[in-house]
């Protein structure tokens, strides 16, 4: 099963939010003893090390929605490993469809367990690991992890068409991106992997941000909000890559499903060639 | 002028200042809805519109930027039909005249992007060429996009090395824009093999130094490519891609396997590309496949690398010999500390291949060649500290791996005995006070001061140990590290030291602070049962076999035989000073008839 195969699957089955799941687990054995005889509250320090995680994702890739339970299109697996030599190393594997990419970083090197006095306590294991994570893992790959988040795991699913078929205005599609949230996505362009069920096939919509809002209608909670808005320019369908305004009257024929972040760019300069 | 007067002069006046600039924003509103809604000749008419009511340049520019955006709307540059593009292009012209700073930037660079999508690459070229003085008043990343347009439209004018080195200033401000990476790959292919290769190796090299390692790794495979045969006949370019191969993998925290998966073509690769890069690539090979490289201090690791000359080149060999060691950890730990001994003796500053050695040295069995090894190491040691004197860290780490071992031999030895944990904790102390010294972000370590309390505990410096331990419980307490905080509190007593006045003082303030941080909790009724039936059993005049004990939010329930010889006062007595007891009930039961 392909990627857009799997991210279309979980879309038919009723997975509308394009969340990332974070998870992590402790392999290393001596630290899955030391937390394993502490159990405070209900959650494990595995789970409380995935829930501080979430700010530091945010913060550094604030494109994509992260969660820690629940269906979601992708993931992101943590995980703290050890050797007897007493080196500890962090590793992510970031899962979508059939990919699978992982990056790993050394955390304590031989001698720097024993220079902190050993482990983190249990009270404080969420935030401190999740620190370590951020500073030593992400922060070291954080351009790989971008570019991999931005290739294939969607921004948002679904969309609406703010257009009337068969009038003379020009398409615009409104995505359930809430105005307040996204409002630094504005300047931004983004392929939006649309069904066209007439043809059974999909196409690709390559679309610029506005710089202003739209209102989105949520069909199921029926609530209406300001929402990021988009301006289509190119659609790919395998080798074509055509204007929108030279194949106005098909884009009603078009679904959009899955919305992947193409450039975040804030600087907002042309490339030649169009949309990037 | 009466007050009347007054109003109306000051509602003229606001109305000439301020109506002119509620109408422009008037209309860039509704130009916007407009566009927002796809009726894009709606919107551009109340740009045009926004466009003559401007009063400021700025306004006049912004106007027209969005003006021109609706006039193309769904089109592309190329796609206008000629009406469109002509009123495009005044719009654009007249931007250019009224623009100033970034916006001036910005209308350079979307005008000669127009022209170059409608083919017009030599007045493109121009356009881009009178504006792109001005990238170095922008940020990296814009003046990236903007060379990388101005590059496209040399690219297309036919002229490919200018445009292959503005793609290369493009990567240089932004090593991040793929599109850069991709075109200027594009052009070396044209280039052709003898010069080609040279500039495709200068590019890597550009990537690898600006840890474009994804990037830098997939031109590497495209080169080692063997339909690439021509190309790696080249021998300079061929040579210095192996050395690049050696620097992308030191600086690649995720390079083991693909080491592994690249070495077998880079050595076909190489095997084109004459002696010096054969010779290279084989010493590269031989520190992944070697399984006899001596397990020796002794021995010289540049006898192995004949053909790596330089210090920058044996410092990437060298971490490259870490990854390949660890990659040997698990199959044979004497070849992965050999790696480890040739990481260092190729590179001494790089403590931590030392450090790793030593970990895995102190997990062999006991045996006269790992106390061979194991005294070279501290030979070692002092070449390190000589050639990494100011990286405190690792060669602090080294000292902890150190003293740990010594600690396990139960070596506490002194502090002027190098093979001796107190040795060993007291240089990581000194190392870490460097440390903080050097760094004002330095990471706290309270072990460094437990580890050296536990040597000084152990050679009999016991005031020195005292010092320590609190020392720990303060920099613990800074980090919240409460359990670890009272711990090192308890160890300070232990050590029997009679603290002075004033230290009394230093302590009890630290007692104080981890009150604050973690009140003692009251014992639960469980601790409190527990409690109190010790108490019974150490009376000597209780018989506690006699007694249940049930303790309720801290109220206790004793329950004895009426035959029982204590008095209730004797047990009340002996059960109230139990700390979290509330009151204490004594119950007689009338024995049985």
């Amino acid at each position: 099963m392909n990627r857009l195969a799997a991210v279309a699957l979980l879309f038919i089955s009723g997975v509308v939010k394009a969340d990332v799941r974070v998870t992590f687990t402790i392999d290393s054995r001596p630290m899955k003893a030391l937390y394993a005889s502490a159990v405070r509250g209900a959650k494990t320090a595995d789970q409380e090390i995935a829930d501080a995680l979430l700010p530091e994702l945010h913060m550094r890739f604030p494109q994509w929605r992260y969660v820690t339970t629940g269906p979601a299109i992708s993931s992101l697996d943590f995980h703290v490993q050890s050797k007897a030599t007493g080196e500890h190393t962090f590793s992510v594997v970031l899962t979508s469809g059939n990919r699978i990419t992982r990056w790993n970083s050394v955390w304590l090197t031989p001698g720097e367990l024993d220079a902190q006095g050993g482990y983190p306590a249990r009270a404080q294991v969420g935030t401190i690991i999740a620190a370590r994570v951020a500073e030593k893992l992400l922060d070291a790959n954080q351009q790989a992890i971008f570019e991999n988040l931005r290739d294939n795991v969607p921004v948002v699913m679904g969309g609406q068409w703010l257009w009337a078929p068969g009038r003379r205005e020009e398409p615009r599609i409104v995505l359930p991106l809430r105005w307040t949230e996204a409002k630094f996505l504005s300047a931004s362009a983004f392929r939006v992997v649309c069904d066209w069920p007439n043809k059974q096939m999909k196409a690709t919509l390559r679309s610029q941000a506005l710089s202003v809002a739209a209102i989105y209608e949520d069909k199921v909670s029926r609530a209406r909000y300001e929402a990021l808005a988009l301006r289509p320019l190119r659609r790919i369908v395998g080798e074509e890559d055509v204007a929108v305004g030279s194949v106005l009257r098909e884009m009603d024929e078009l679904t959009p499903f899955a919305v992947f972040l193409q450039t975040f760019d804030p600087a907002g300069l042309q490339m030649a060639g169009g949309t990037q | 002028m009466n007050a009347r007067f007054a109003a109306v002069a000051m509602a003229a006046l606001f109305s000439v200042s301020t109506a002119p600039a509620q109408q422009f924003e008037q209309l860039m509103e509704r130009g916007e809805q407009a566009d927002l809604r796809g009726k894009t000749i709606k919107a551009a008419s109340q740009f045009k519109a926004a466009v003559e009511v401007a009063k400021t340049p700025e306004d006049r520019v912004r106007a027209t930027f969005a003006y021109i955006d609706a006039l193309k709307g769904a089109q592309t540059n190329a796609g206008l039909d000629p009406a469109a593009a002509g009123q495009v292009e005044a719009a654009y012209q007249k931007a250019l005249k009224d623009a100033q700073g970034m916006l001036s930037f910005k209308a350079h660079n979307d005008y000669a992007v127009f022209l170059l999508d409608r083919g017009d690459h030599a007045r493109a070229q121009q356009i881009f060429a009178d504006g792109v003085k001005d990238c170095d008043s922008v940020s990296q990343k814009t003046a990236a996009r903007y060379r990388y347009n101005f590059a496209l439209s040399q690219a297309r004018s036919g002229q490919m090395e200018p445009a292959l080195a503005t793609y290369r200033r493009a990567l240089e401000n932004d090593p991040t824009l793929e599109p850069a990476s991709n075109a200027a790959f594009n052009i070396v292919n044209e280039l052709g093999p003898q010069r080609g290769a040279a500039e495709a190796v200068d590019l890597i090299e550009l990537l690898i130094d600006r840890n474009q390692l994804g990037e830098a790794e997939k031109r590497i495979t495209q080169a080692l490519d063997p339909a690439r045969g021509e190309w790696q006949q080249q021998s300079a370019p061929m040579e210095k891609l192996v050395r690049l191969f050696a620097r992308w993998a030191a600086k690649n925290d995720n390079a083991s396997e693909t080491v592994k998966t690249l070495l077998p073509p880079l050595i076909a690769a190489a095997a084109n590309g004459g002696e010096a890069a054969r010779e290279r690539a084989a010493e590269l090979q031989g520190l992944w496949e070697r399984s006899d490289l001596p397990l020796s201090f002794e021995s010289n690791a540049e006898l192995l690398f004949p053909h790596w000359p330089s210090a920058e080149e044996r410092n990437d060999l060298s971490h490259l010999a870490m990854i390949a060691a660890d990659d040997w950890e698990l199959a044979n730990s004497g070849q992965a500390m050999a790696r480890y001994i040739v990481a260092w003796q190729l590179d001494p500053a790089n403590v931590d291949a030392i450090v790793y050695c030593a970990a895995l040295l102190d997990l062999r069995d006991p045996s006269p060649e790992r106390e061979a090894l194991f005294d070279s190491m501290i030979t070692a040691l002092f070449e390190s500290k000589r050639a990494a004197a100011d990286d405190h860290q690792a060669l602090l780490r080294l000292h902890m791996v150190l003293g740990s071992i010594f600690e396990k031999r139960g070596q506490w030895g002194s502090l002027t005995d190098p093979r001796s944990a107190a040795f060993q904790y007291w240089s990581a102390f000194h190392e870490y006070e460097s440390l903080r010294a050097s760094e004002a972000d330095a990471p706290v370590y309270p072990g460094v001061h437990a580890n050296l309390g536990a040597a000084y505990q152990h050679i009999g410096m016991a005031p020195e140990a005292w010092q320590q331990y609190v020392s720990a419980a303060e920099l613990n307490l800074t980090v919240r590290q409460i359990a670890a905080a009272e711990l090192m509190l308890e160890r300070a007593d232990s050590t029997g030291y009679v603290p002075t006045a004033e230290e009394t003082a230093h302590i009890n303030q630290v007692r104080t602070l981890l009150r604050t941080l973690h009140p003692p909790r009251p014992p639960t009724d469980v601790q409190i049962a527990q409690e109190v039936k010790e108490r019974l059993e150490a009376h000597p005049e209780i018989d506690a076999s006699q007694i249940d004990v049930a303790v309720r939010q801290g109220v206790v329930t004793l329950s004895a035989q009426q035959t029982a010889s204590h008095s209730t006062l004797a047990v009340t007595s002996a059960v109230l000073p139990t700390e979290g007891v509330t009151e204490v009930q004594v119950e007689v039961a009338s024995p049985p008839p």
